[in-house]
């Protein structure tokens, strides 16, 4: 824990007194594709010293490129996010500024450090993003506030904490999603079984038909008008059928409804709705 | 006249004698030369005259000091923060002539409502008592507690208090007609009144204390004990239900939306107003109004009517315990409004932040 050894250091414990705690704010932004953590890490004025060592390793008095990364790094490693019952998200470093050490000395210069972590595909529905800080134990105080989204597709819900605001648990709800790949399955699956299913009444009523007026053995009939259309061809085939049938019944095609199977009626109506 | 009649006739008496009271005290104060019928445009034009005022008494060095363009860095630059831990830019009260100082003077007493000079006041004569507990404690003595946000800060050295240390600007070219903003502040204070002609914005604006109470001349002085004490009468209005939704269940130990933290819009929670019954809604606009109120009057009554309109969708959040005299966090956040008030690890050191999501520096005028 980054703080927690120079707060232990400094000596300055867990004191409730501003001047020794080091706060620590996290907003976090909910996006469509994203989750942004932008935190606000501020040492008070009696553990700054401490935090000023821990960043200026070398002790030069000046934070370089390579202290601050390392730094900003070591919180990084600190929190963690995840949404649903899913894995660990990857937190990835965005930004991150330092003030100089004399005004962080002060007590009331913060570091920014803003994260960033793709979120999976989320489907429309509720989801939970959690957010945990384990960025020093002692003499920190944290806050974590979700920001209110920016884009009508998101929407928050609720927010629920630890009495310490080190943990963040935001239920949101997500409108209008683009399917996730779970949603891409049922779709398929829909997809097909509007498809199978026209297929399955051609068949049915070829089946019925053909009980009605048994088609003898070795004549070529099995291909239902539906499928036929759909496949685009076999209009031989189809007439083939159609002539056969008509041929047998000596009725007009026009009359083959009015003689349909009652009992089948709405079965045949339903799906001439698809 | 038979008994009833008489019971009657007291009860009435005493309803219109409670009312009338109640009116005036609901009144709001005013500066001297503010009257009860000043439009905003009067206002506005007052405003204006006091800042032409101040101008007239400086020097060339002075007026570059004080002025600033409407677009740039400078309005955005305030803190709670003592300096030069924060650089502030602008005329020191130190540095003036004693003309200046009336000058400066009058013109917040034009720009402010009477409620508003006076918590103004409160909160400088408070710096200038933890000055004094400084100097008397000598270096490491009493330390000027609290965070925030630096911003582009000063080199560090000696910190000063006190009610000289505290900073005028222009943002842009004080006008009847063009946006401008009065920028006033330094430790605990930050004032940032925008006019767009007869409209004004006071967001976002930090009014803060510590200590939140001490004694002067033997009169106790609580420069936001009105925001504290309507509070908790609020809270201690709700019942059991409506605190169960008001109370957030964690610690808020500092400011979501201080100092350096314009544009962003946190989640609200709490109770709705919505839920609230008609007199806990008053007692909750009253709150509002200990922020709102520091402009004056002709501006406070536009703002008041919008956080009203708005009060449906307003939220009402409180951490901490519900006994006056406790240290308790509490936010009013609606469409146009945020509020909070953030004890700083005790009673004795309030931060406050005041803004308007939709209108901070008067964004939305600023820009026509």
């Amino acid at each position: 824990m980054v703080v927690a050894a120079f707060v232990l250091a400094s000596g300055a414990g867990a004191s409730a007194h501003r001047y020794d705690e080091f706060l620590q704010a996290t907003r976090i932004g909910v996006e469509s594709d994203r989750v942004r953590l932008e935190m606000s890490l501020t040492p008070g004025i009696a553990v700054a010293p401490a935090a000023i060592r821990e960043i200026d390793v070398n002790g030069d008095g000046v934070f370089s490129s390579p202290e601050r990364l390392a730094y900003a790094e070591a919180v990084l490693k600190n929190i963690s996010v995840r949404v649903d019952e899913g894995p660990a998200l990857e937190l990835a470093l965005a930004d991150w500024n330092f003030p100089a050490p004399g005004m962080m000395r002060n007590g009331d210069a913060p570091i920014s450090i803003t994260l960033q972590a793709e979120l999976p595909r989320l489907g429309s529905g509720t989801h939970h993003f959690r957010f945990r800080n384990d960025n020093a134990t002692l003499g920190s105080v944290y806050l974590a506030n979700a920001l209110v989204p920016d884009t009508p597709r998101i929407a928050i819900t609720s927010q629920n904490r630890d009495a310490d605001q080190r943990e963040l648990t935001i239920a949101f709800t997500v409108r209008g999603a683009r399917p996730s790949i779970a949603q891409w399955g049922w779709i398929a699956g829909a997809a097909m079984l509007l498809l199978v299913l026209p297929l399955a009444r051609g068949r049915f009523r070829l089946m019925r038909q053909e009980s009605r007026f048994p088609v003898p053995k070795g004549t070529l009939l099995r291909r239902s008008p539906t499928l036929t259309s759909l496949a685009g061809g076999h209009h031989d085939v189809e007439r083939q059928a159609r002539d056969w049938l008509e041929g047998r019944r000596a009725v007009p095609q026009g009359q083959l409804a009015e003689q349909s199977d009652p009992r089948t009626e709405d079965f045949d109506r339903s799906w001439s709705i698809s | 006249m038979k008994a009833s009649g008489h019971i009657a006739a007291g009860m009435l008496l005493a309803l219109t004698v409670v009312s009338a009271v109640g009116l005036a005290q609901r009144q709001p104060a005013r500066a001297p030369n503010q009257t009860a019928t000043e439009t905003s445009a009067e206002a506005t034009r007052r405003i204006v005259a006091a800042a032409q005022a101040l101008v007239a008494t400086l020097d060339e060095a002075g007026r570059a000091k004080v002025q600033f363009p409407l677009e740039g860095p400078q309005k955005a630059r305030w803190s709670n923060l003592p300096s030069p831990i924060f650089q502030r830019e602008g005329l020191r009260i130190a540095d003036l002539t004693p003309t200046q100082r009336d000058a400066v003077r009058t013109l917040l007493t034009t720009a402010l409502s009477r409620q508003g000079y006076e918590k103004v006041e409160a909160i400088m004569q408070g710096d200038e008592v933890l000055r004094q507990a400084q100097s008397a404690n000598g270096p490491g003595g009493a330390q000027p507690g609290g965070r925030g946000r630096g911003g582009p800060g000063g080199a560090g050295g000696g910190v000063s208090f006190g009610k000289d240390q505290y900073y005028v600007a222009f943002v842009g070219t004080p006008s009847v007609t063009q946006p401008w903003m009065l920028q006033f502040g330094g430790h605990h204070l930050a004032i940032n009144l925008t006019l767009g002609g007869s409209q004004a914005s006071m967001t976002p604006s930090l009014p803060a204390a510590q200590p939140a109470t001490y004694t002067i001349e033997g009169r106790t002085v609580r420069p936001l004990g009105a925001e504290n004490d309507k509070a908790f009468a609020l809270i201690n209005a709700l019942d059991s239900a409506q605190r169960s939704q008001a109370i957030l269940s964690y610690r808020v130990a500092d400011l979501v939306l201080g100092p350096g933290q314009d544009g962003r819009t946190i989640q609200p929670e709490g109770i709705r107003a919505s839920a609230l019954t008609a007199p806990q809604q008053a007692m909750l606009l009253d709150l509002a109004r200990e922020w709102a109120g520091i402009m004056p009057d002709a501006y406070a009554a536009t703002r008041m009517g919008e956080i009203k309109a708005n009060l449906p969708e307003t939220y009402f959040a409180w951490s901490g315990p519900t006994t006056n005299g406790s240290a308790a966090y509490f936010r009013i956040q609606g469409p146009t409004v945020v509020i909070e008030y953030a004890p700083q690890g005790g009673v004795d050191h309030i931060h406050t932040i005041y803004r308007d999501p939709t209108n901070d520096y008067g964004a939305r005028f600023a820009s026509k």
